[in-house]
């Protein structure tokens, strides 16, 4: 396995054990405590209403990942189901039409309407980003399933009268595996953007709970006064986010060529 | 053969490049063309003060006829005069268009006697067929006023026109919040050419009034500019004269979102901005160039409203328990600051008519007063959780409410302190009014946060008569409702004084609601600006009042 | 297409809990309350007002807000324009940047690590990130550019360089890759060999390069649409994106729907841009 891909699931692992790492209940306000600068006690100081930071940005870390990865796992189980539709079963040109009709549809105003038409929280933020995503997914995996059908070995497999079914599942779909791996990562970067600017927006769901967006949201507010409150879940993000480019990158390279039919 | 072939690939290597450039150019270009054709920025060509004010919310419409926002009224406050005025420190009513009125005994006959000299923007005469059509109007189903309409009362028969500058209404029963209304801008009189001209969509555009400030132009979203009227001279007497100080045009700009304010104001995009945060109100206090003003707004302050029809919040201890258990203070000190916002203790805040100081000794913050109350009512921790039930039923509370107003921040202190007397609570947050309005009418929720402005505390009956259309207590005592309907019949200003001391008392005595915070509009402005004074209602500023120095 | 997507958000929207009539109508009685939906046709059957909806819009007419009662067309046309300026000095800024990093991360050596690390930065961290740190560097400290507003072009500058910045980095990845793909590809090889100009080889990479690139093109307008929401409470900028925000939240359907329609449309045009241009450029197609 490569760098990328160990670091990454290191990250994950860190967030599974995030409840362990808080030194604090990350909801509890502490009064009196208010914007505290780094101590022993609090080690990333607190913020406005006297929350551990650091217990806020584990925990909130723990959020933020688990909706990214729902969501990815959401676009990505969806987008493999109906992108295979739309190549090989019988629906194929009323599933095309419906991808492209969601494709055509403002990812932002998709999550919007999902989160106001459920009640906020992890499942219907990782919900509204799925959706947000899988018609790109979808037609992702319809390309790739496309440029593997048409590859020379698999003419050749065809024209030697191999079973649809061993086609498929033999030689397709490994065939398109590494691009299908490859944009799942890339999934996974946009999901952690979209769902922190969903709850930067203010729509992440109950605002109390720590998530990486919320604490940027909320952190804007004393950016002068405390800085740290922004850096800290900012530089996360950010890391994470490259981290899952990184991946994408080990998985494939020509990837970029091939989702170019896009 | 070899030249050809280099040319032809210079070229193809050109064309690409000089392509996407040359779109990215075009892109670029057409943007800044299109909004230089759209705007022509309206600080030029201006003599005398220009301020620039900032909206602090985007309402759906500045027709203060037809729309309802408090938001329409910072501009609109000025352009129109109403019948009368509330004075800004007594709040008791003083004369606008009416130079006089009389109130018939039986309290359901107005007669305004209105001033003759004063004319509209476009120079309509004003009398009393002006206000007839703006009566009219409002009336007018197809008007679809939001609230306006509602400020008339539901007695409003009627107006009748004695002579050119005498004008009588008449309701079928008394109701004695009507002049409050009237003093509001929502009942602003407007020219009757300038509506004959226009239609219900396109008369917001395009609006004329006799007040101190004439509409120039609204861009929606983006600007809405007013110039003084050189004209007036029949404003009351809190309005100041103007001199060369007085700002002679006044452009307002649209500050929704809450940390672009204290930016806007540092950067030098707008000179007065309200709403503002309390942490930025705190560091433009520490900038020697701003100064921040807390205008106590009148009405209902910060608020959770108790579902008394659920469980457990059907216990009139379980309420009471609560109310002792949170530390209001504390909340109020850590989100608002206590600088710049008063605890709140009772239905209607301190800067509301009647508001009686009793409520503050109510239920003051006592834990162990909590702790007895829930055990004597039986909520003990009986399975040890650290979280009380009640015979084995576990208590869970659900709070409601928006994510703005920085509820998200008080909901979070709220639990914490709860949590440590043994209450679980968990939030739903509204996306929107409608949301909000859905779950309040459902009545899946335990706390629900809401409040409504106004100076005459009449607004109260729609949320505590038991037949009020916003009863989201669910609370029914006909007691209440007596006293709630006779301080709207009465005139006596001392009857109606005992009446809102009664509600507020029983309000708090069945613990209702749970009161937070007076609500403050912290409004900050640069220091070459003076003489910020608002009127009775709290949001609207006196623009005629405000100067500019260099 | 734009059918399907329309009908999707029609049924979407009034799936939402909630009334947009009781946003404006705080305080009418229940029977003006009853009128104003009777009048604006709310109470007819969910078939009924579709067929109608289909039928208005084939004639041309989007409706009335139902929060403004403007035509929605109206409520629209004047936030168009300065979204469009975003969009589009975003999208030319984005693209010319894009290139620009493309190109030089493909060189390698110092300058090429240069790039890669601005092209990192551009996509891993969230743009409203960078648009707070640049309000507060030019806007509050050095007072150089507003921080607010759209009524110049002035206004322009933070959120378009912002918003454009965050976009380059995914064309300048693609572009990127393809370059150094392309070099290694055996026809370059065999001309790098023959003794051809770097130039000339340039110029072939750079065209096989670009193909790919054009679609990711496509894509990213379709990204600025999204990202104009939050470019323009952020900076008090009037918009469609943020007409949309405050219109779901408010169930002003038709106006929603309308935006849909937008979008539906920007994006299909994007794609045919994108066809057209790679038809131009890849004598294959």
């Amino acid at each position: 396995m490569k760098l990328p891909v160990i670091a990454l699931l290191c990250l994950l692992f860190m967030m599974v054990i995030a409840p362990y790492l808080a030194t604090h209940d990350p909801i509890h306000a502490e009064s009196g405590h208010e914007l505290e600068s780094y101590s022993h006690e609090h080690w990333f100081g607190t913020d406005r209403l006297g929350r551990d930071v650091w217990s806020r940005f584990v925990v909130g870390g723990q959020r933020t990942l688990s909706s990214a990865l729902l969501a990815t796992l959401i676009a990505t189980g969806g987008g493999l189901l109906l992108g295979s539709l739309g190549n090989f079963g019988p629906l194929q040109s009323i599933i095309r039409l419906l991808i492209d009709a969601l494709l055509a549809f403002p990812a932002i105003l998709l999550a919007l309407v999902i989160r106001t038409l459920l009640e906020g929280n992890l499942l219907t933020l990782a919900l509204a980003v799925g959706v947000a995503n899988l018609a790109t997914y979808s037609r992702v995996t319809m390309d790739a399933l496309q440029v593997a059908q048409h590859q020379p070995y698999i003419e050749g497999a065809r024209s030697i009268g191999a079973s649809q079914w061993r086609l498929v599942t033999r030689h397709i779909i490994p065939a398109a595996l590494p691009t299908l791996a490859s944009f799942g990562a890339v999934v996974f970067a946009w999901s952690l953007l979209y769902a922190s600017a969903l709850a930067f927006l203010g729509l992440g769901g109950d605002p109390t709970q720590p998530d990486w967006g919320i604490m940027l949201q909320q952190g804007q507010g004393t950016i002068v006064q405390a800085p740290r409150l922004v850096i800290l879940p900012a530089s996360a993000l950010a890391l994470s986010v490259w981290l899952a480019y990184a991946v994408a990158d080990t998985y494939s390279i020509s990837i970029r060529k091939r989702s170019s039919r896009l | 053969m070899q030249t050809r072939r280099n040319r032809r690939s210079r070229w193809g290597l050109v064309l690409p490049i000089l392509g996407v450039f040359a779109c990215a150019a075009l892109a670029i270009g057409i943007a800044i063309i299109s909004t230089i054709l759209s705007e022509d920025d309206p600080d030029e060509n201006s003599n005398g003060n220009t301020l620039v004010y900032g909206l602090t919310l985007l309402p759906s419409g500045f027709d203060p006829h037809r729309n309802s926002s408090a938001e329409l009224g910072l501009p609109m406050y000025s352009v129109y005069d109403t019948l009368v005025y509330r004075h800004p420190q007594t709040k008791a009513f003083v004369a606008g268009l009416a130079e006089s009125w009389d109130i018939s005994s039986d309290g359901r006959i107005y007669t305004f006697h209105l001033r003759q000299d004063v004319k509209f923007h476009d120079d309509t005469p004003f009398n009393a067929d002006a206000v007839g059509v703006t009566i009219d109007r409002i009336l007018n189903p197809e008007t679809r006023s939001q609230k306006a309409i509602a400020l008339l009362g539901p007695y409003f028969l009627g107006y009748v026109i004695l002579d050119p500058y005498t004008i009588e209404f008449q309701l079928s029963q008394p109701f004695t919040p009507l002049l409050d209304g009237l003093s509001q801008p929502y009942l602003g009189i407007a020219s009757p050419t300038a509506l004959a001209n226009t239609n219900d969509n396109t008369y917001q555009f395009h609006q004329v009034g006799t007040g101190p400030y004439r509409m120039v132009e609204y861009v929606p979203e983006d600007r809405l500019v007013l110039e003084r009227n050189h004209d007036y001279a029949w404003g009351p007497p809190y309005y100041a004269q103007p001199t060369d100080q007085s700002i002679e045009r006044v452009i307002f700009r649209f500050y929704e979102s809450p940390p672009t304010r204290r930016i806007g104001l540092e950067a030098g995009d707008v000179d007065v901005v309200g709403e503002l945060p309390p942490t930025d109100a705190e560091l433009l206090l520490r900038n020697q160039d701003f100064r921040v003003q807390a205008q106590p707004i009148p009405g209902q302050p910060l608020q959770y409203y108790f579902n008394t029809q659920r469980f457990p919040t059907d216990d009139l201890r379980f309420r009471q328990a609560l109310l002792f258990a949170t530390n209001r203070e504390a909340i109020v000190g850590t989100v608002f600051f206590d600088q710049f916002s008063p605890t709140a203790y009772g239905p209607i805040s301190a800067s509301t008519l009647y508001y009686d100081p009793m409520v503050q000794d109510l239920y003051p913050y006592s834990a162990e007063r909590a702790r007895d109350l829930f055990e004597s009512a039986g909520y003990t921790d009986s399975d040890n959780d650290g979280f009380l039930d009640k015979g084995g039923i576990p208590i869970e509370l659900t709070i409601v409410s928006m994510d703005f107003g920085f509820l998200p921040e008080v909901n979070q202190l709220i639990q914490s302190q709860w949590a440590e007397i043994g209450i679980q609570v968990n939030f739903m947050s509204a996306a929107g009014f409608p949301d909000l309005i859905a779950i309040a009418q459902s009545g899946e929720f335990h706390l629900l946060a809401l409040n409504d402005f106004g100076v005459d505390p009449s607004f109260l009956n729609r949320y505590y008569l038991s037949s009020g259309d916003s009863n989201w207590s669910r609370y029914s005592d006909p007691e209440l409702d007596n006293w709630l309907i006779e301080a709207n019949q009465s005139t006596d200003n001392t009857t109606r004084q005992q009446l809102y001391a009664n509600v507020q008392k029983r309000i708090m005595d069945q613990a209702l609601i749970l009161p937070i915070r007076d609500y403050v509009n912290l409004v900050g402005y640069h220091t070459s600006v003076d003489g910020l004074i608002f009127a009775a209602q709290g949001w609207w500023p006196l623009l005629p009042n405000l100067v500019q120095r260099d | 297409m734009l059918w399907v997507a329309v009908t999707l958000v029609f049924f979407a929207l009034r799936v939402l809990p909630g009334d947009a009539v009781l946003t404006t109508h705080r305080n009418s009685s229940p029977q003006q309350l009853e009128t104003i939906r009777t009048e604006l046709g709310l109470t007819q059957p969910l078939s009924v007002q579709y067929g109608g909806y289909l039928l208005q819009l084939a004639q041309g007419d989007l409706g009335i807000s139902l929060t403004s009662y403007q035509p929605v067309t109206k409520v629209i046309a004047v936030r168009l324009v300065p979204t469009l300026a975003l969009g589009l000095s975003a999208f030319g800024v984005a693209t010319t940047l894009g290139m620009l990093l493309g190109v030089i991360s493909s060189l390698g050596g110092w300058l090429g690590r240069f790039a890669d690390m601005a092209i990192l930065f551009s996509q891993a961290v969230p743009f409203y990130i960078t648009a707070i740190v640049a309000v507060i560097i030019f806007s509050v400290e050095l007072q150089w550019l507003p921080a607010s507003g759209s009524s110049s072009p002035v206004h322009l500058i933070l959120p378009a360089a912002t918003l454009g910045f965050h976009t380059s980095g995914s064309i300048a990845r693609v572009l990127s890759a393809n370059l150094r793909e392309a070099y290694q590809q055996p026809y370059m090889l065999t001309a790098q060999a023959k003794g051809l100009p770097p130039i000339d080889l340039f110029d072939h990479a750079f065209r096989i390069a670009l193909l790919p690139t054009l679609s990711v093109l496509a894509l990213q307008a379709g990204f600025l649409l999204s990202s104009t929401v939050i470019v323009e409470v952020m900076f008090s900028r009037r918009g469609v994106g943020s007409l949309l925000y405050q219109s779901v939240l408010d169930r002003d359907y038709p106006v929603v729907q309308a935006l849909t329609l937008l979008g539906a449309s920007t994006y299909l045009a994007a794609n045919g841009v994108s066809q057209l241009a790679r038809r131009q450029l890849d004598p294959r197609l």
